[in-house]
């Protein structure tokens, strides 16, 4: 038995927004006499989901709150072109990225991330960590990650550049599969790979920025 | 350390990410499980990832809808001009 368990997901995800060619169900969306129904027992059930996605989105709970009417009115007015049995919550998560881009960051410019040398290939900061904590007489644990509280976790995911917040949070929090966030995104699986890859390593920063003004490693106390 | 070793290394540090998102094949599983069963500095950088990814889902899927959303969104859904 290894240590470490992890297993493959169960298949291939069916594609989100394309119609089952499944010759038992010709017509495709929701009957317009099943969509109230549908929507209730169905598409509510994604609410908190959406909700919280959304709030680390627009970083406000009173945005998060618009934001999230408008995609379930959207959702609703286009059930029609919802084929059940495919991933309705893939489906509800691309009609919020498409919300939010189209109302919340038409008028922002999307901040570069240039700076980031990734060009070390090491893709964890876990060896540099460490041994500043070692030198530090401790262990990663218990000088870094045991002192992050909720907030201090949320403030570091909130300062990611949008589209790698979004791509990490369908990932981490939401547990999206790679072809589910290029769906979701309009962009290639290798596009979603790159920013998780970005956005995690962003994310470890800013923690450790975090962890180092309040007193770990390098800083006198 | 050889430079054989370090690239076994370097290699399933990478793969780590795809590791945890279950993304990789069972191959691959297996040939990552298979070094961090062998190989101690790996399985830390291992659990430190698995560690960070399970802090960022633990606190950011803690919020819950506003309780009155719902009755808003089912409110507005069923007005007239809507249908």
């Amino acid at each position: 038995m290894p240590v470490v368990t992890v297993v493959p997901r169960q298949g291939y995800s069916q594609s989100v927004m394309t119609l089952s060619e499944s010759p038992r169900q010709p017509r495709a969306g929701v009957p317009p006499e099943e969509r109230e129904s549908f929507f209730e027992r169905e598409v509510m059930q994604h609410l908190d989901a959406l909700y919280r996605t959304a709030l680390r989105m627009t970083r406000n709970p009173q945005d998060a709150e618009d934001l999230v009417q408008e995609t379930m009115l959207r959702a609703f007015r286009f059930l029609d072109r919802f084929e059940p049995g495919t991933n309705l919550r893939a489906w509800l998560f691309k009609i919020l990225t498409n919300t939010y881009i189209n109302r919340y960051r038409k008028a922002s410019s999307e901040p570069r991330v240039d700076s980031l040398d990734d060009s070390d290939g090491e893709t964890s900061l876990y060896r540099y960590l460490d041994n500043e904590a070692a030198s530090r007489g401790g262990s990663v644990e218990a000088q870094v990650l045991d002192r992050f509280a909720e907030q201090d976790i949320k403030t570091a995911i909130e300062a990611l550049p949008p589209q790698y917040r979004i791509t990490v949070l369908l990932a981490d929090v939401e547990g999206f599969s790679y072809n589910d966030i290029a769906e979701i995104t309009n962009v290639k699986k290798g596009t979603v790979m790159s920013r998780l890859f970005r956005g995690r390593r962003l994310l470890q920063k800013a923690l450790v920025d975090q962890a180092r003004s309040a007193g770990f490693a390098g800083g006198k106390q | 350390m050889d430079d054989e070793a370090k690239t076994r290394c370097a290699q399933t540090v990478k793969l780590l990410g795809e590791f945890l998102d279950r993304e990789l094949t069972t191959c691959e599983i297996e040939t990552v499980q298979g070094h961090l069963d062998r190989c101690p500095p790996c399985l830390k950088v291992y659990r430190f990832e698995e560690r960070v990814r399970r802090l960022v889902r633990v606190h950011c899927a803690s919020d819950c809808a506003p309780s009155d959303l719902r009755e808003q969104i089912l409110a507005r859904l069923k007005r007239p001009s809507l249908s």
